[in-house]
């Protein structure tokens, strides 16, 4: 059998996802990067190797993420594609007549606007990424809820308490006021999650044009809560689709398979990947006073790539 | 020895640099500028200054430092108004003075007042600029002439499709290679303040990328001016600051432009004639449904990775509407 590997290796999660040639998702693996892409990625490998069937063959691969540069290197990737295109991609694929996008992952949050099947129109947060994962993360262990059971909980709340959104410095300190003066936890959380929903939906959203079908995507979706606050500000259904935290990798697999279709041959080298020893330096250039810092990747030890310089004399590799 | 006069390459260096150079050249002095923005020039901008202001300003403090201690004048020209109708935004108005009570040991700063809306004003400030050099009034104002002239063949190249940066490198008599044209290739319109857009550091060389990804680069200087009028004509108030215009004019006409794929507004986050007038350009973008367009919004970043993911997903986004087609 034919399969394409998409690796979407964010900020907070390494996500995979194996395709067959209709498309269909046939593994997934979600995990913590835990700030070791590399690690995230070779462990990520093992396991889904685990999970196919053993009569397989890796017709093509992609990389997508924050760290999608990175991977590609290791993996041999076919097609590195950005996450935006990624998730739009895989949405498409799963929902045709999609034409709204919400993704909250980690460390960012987006917006894609879908037209028949293209991306017309997307953005991302600005300098500010309140009310993404990572603080929902930390709100609820100062909370002492389990992230798990944080939609659950907003859920049950009658009177959500108002939270102040606009910035999460401030949803912070207005949510210990709130507290000290006895609002019941499940209350200041479901408020959280309208707070956070008001922001995204004001300055990730603002001026689009939000049209239903809506499919909500990325780790946040998880939260019951946030969808919840979504469908009350927009007065309709937000789809969460089934694999909807491992969304990027599948879009970036269904694009190396785009990409075979014209190149033919996988540049994929193959699960073996993992029991290689990849590491990454860096040094500071000290050639000009721009003092860039490059990063070096090794595969035993050996130098496969450099990046991070502006002027370009470390990225050619010398032969 | 001559006369040295230090230029900061900040603000309006990206859109002045021939015309002031010429000037004190042909009046004997020796104009030195400071190197482009580097990771030190730039750390010693935000360490210097005190308060909150907008990135550009900050790096001018950075680039006076390091001019401070090789010139005997600092050129800081108190910018008002630099054509009739509009302004300039209040910090440049203020510099010279900031610059002095932030920073009182800098060598003397030539803050001649530009304002084009008091009559003969402008003669005036070019000859107090110019008799530090040289006391006869006729001299200065050959070497205005010239520099003026000097100006004209700037903005001419730059007309003809080249970038400032690269005009002011001809200027130097720097090789430049024009970027080849590639076959297919988008074209991507860059919008925003010129000291904000050209300064490669601040903008983690967004010129650089997009060619990278196969752009063709258009900006607002190579828009003609009455084709800039007539288009902010269409609002039903006049836009009073000077690069305001350029940048709403110019974004209106390239909205217009059959040839245009993309269109990028660049702003610096605490500008605040750009917060207002990003509004007319997304509305009026908004309407388009056929040239793509986004908003950047550039601070104190030296992380890539943010910048990489919106400039791939942008021109990815458009070569699939193409193909789509």
């Amino acid at each position: 059998m034919n399969i394409y590997l998409g690796i979407d290796v964010g900020s907070i999660s390494t996500n995979l996802a194996v395709i067959d040639e209709e498309k269909k998702v046939l593994a997934w693996e979600y995990l913590l990067t835990g700030g070791r892409p590399i690690e995230a990625v070779q462990r990520g490998l093992k396991e889904i190797e685990k999970k196919l069937p053993s009569q397989v063959e890796i017709r093509g691969g992609g990389s997508t993420g924050s760290a999608r540069h990175l991977t590609g290197i290791l993996i041999g990737a076919d097609t590195v594609k950005s996450e935006i295109i990624a998730h739009a991609v895989a949405a498409s694929h799963l929902i045709p007549e999609v034409k709204t996008i919400f993704e909250i992952g980690g460390q960012d949050s987006k917006i894609i606007i879908v037209r028949d099947g293209v991306v017309v129109d997307f953005a991302m947060n600005t300098i500010c990424a309140a009310g993404t994962g990572s603080f929902l993360d930390h709100q609820a262990q100062r909370l002492g809820v389990p992230i798990e059971e944080f939609g659950n909980l907003a859920l049950q709340s009658k009177t959500p308490t108002r939270v102040a959104g606009r910035c999460t410095v401030f949803a912070e300190s207005d949510m210990i006021h709130k507290q000290q003066t006895g609002h019941a936890t499940e209350n200041i959380v479901a408020g959280l999650c309208q707070a956070l929903v008001r922001n995204y939906l004001n300055n990730v959203g603002k001026g689009k044009e939000l049209l239903p079908p809506v499919v909500f995507q990325g780790g946040v979706a998880a939260n019951k809560g946030m969808k919840a606050a979504f469908e009350e500000e927009l007065g309709y259904e937000v789809i969460v689709p089934e694999y909807y935290h491992v969304m990027g990798a599948i879009g970036v697999a269904i694009l190396a398979q785009e990409t075979i279709v014209e190149t033919k041959k996988t540049k994929f080298k193959g699960f073996e990947v993992s029991e290689v020893d990849y590491k990454t330096r860096s040094f500071e250039c000290t050639g000009c006073p721009n003092l860039c810092e490059v990063i070096e990747v090794l595969m035993s030890g050996e130098v496969i790539s450099r990046w991070g310089d502006r002027c370009g004399k470390w990225e050619v590799l010398e032969k | 020895m001559a006369i040295k006069v230090g230029i900061p390459r900040a603000l309006l260096y990206y859109r002045f640099y021939p015309l002031w150079k010429t000037f004190f050249t042909e009046l004997g002095a020796e104009v030195i500028v400071s190197e482009p923005t580097t990771q030190e020039i730039f750390k010693k901008g935000l360490k210097k200054f005190v308060g909150d202001t907008c990135l550009p300003i900050k790096m001018v403090f950075g680039h006076v430092i390091t001019l401070a201690d090789k010139v005997d004048y600092l050129f800081i020209p108190r910018l008002v108004s630099i054509e009739r109708d509009t302004c300039l935004c209040p910090h440049f108005a203020g510099l010279p003075d900031v610059l002095c009570a932030i920073m009182p040991d800098l060598p003397p700063i030539l803050d001649i007042h530009f304002n084009v809306r008091k009559k003969g004003a402008t003669m005036k400030s070019i000859y107090e600029a110019g008799k530090r050099f040289n006391k006869n009034p006729f001299k200065v104002y050959r070497a205005y002439q010239k520099a003026q002239r000097e100006y004209e063949k700037f903005l001419k190249r730059i007309k003809d499709g080249i970038t400032p940066q690269e005009a002011i490198k001809i200027f130097d008599g720097e090789e430049v290679s024009p970027p080849e044209k590639k076959k297919g290739g988008l074209n991507i319109a860059l919008i925003g303040n010129p000291y904000t857009v050209y300064d490669s550091f601040s903008s983690l060389d967004i010129i650089q990328r997009l060619r990278k990804l196969g752009a063709r680069i258009y900006t607002s200087e190579m828009i003609p001016d009455e084709i800039i009028e007539e288009k902010v004509r269409t609002l039903s108030k006049k836009i009073y600051w000077s690069f305001g215009k350029e940048t709403v004019g110019s974004a209106f006409h390239f909205l217009d432009s059959p040839e245009i794929d993309g269109l990028i507004y660049i702003i610096s986050f605490e500008c605040g004639p750009d917060s207002l007038l990003k509004e007319i350009v997304d509305d009026k973008a908004r309407k388009n449904k056929r040239v793509a367009y986004m908003s950047l919004v550039i601070d104190e970043h030296t992380g890539e990775t943010g910048m990489d993911t919106r400039l791939d997903a942008f021109i990815e986004m458009i070569k699939r509407r193409r193909a789509k087609k």
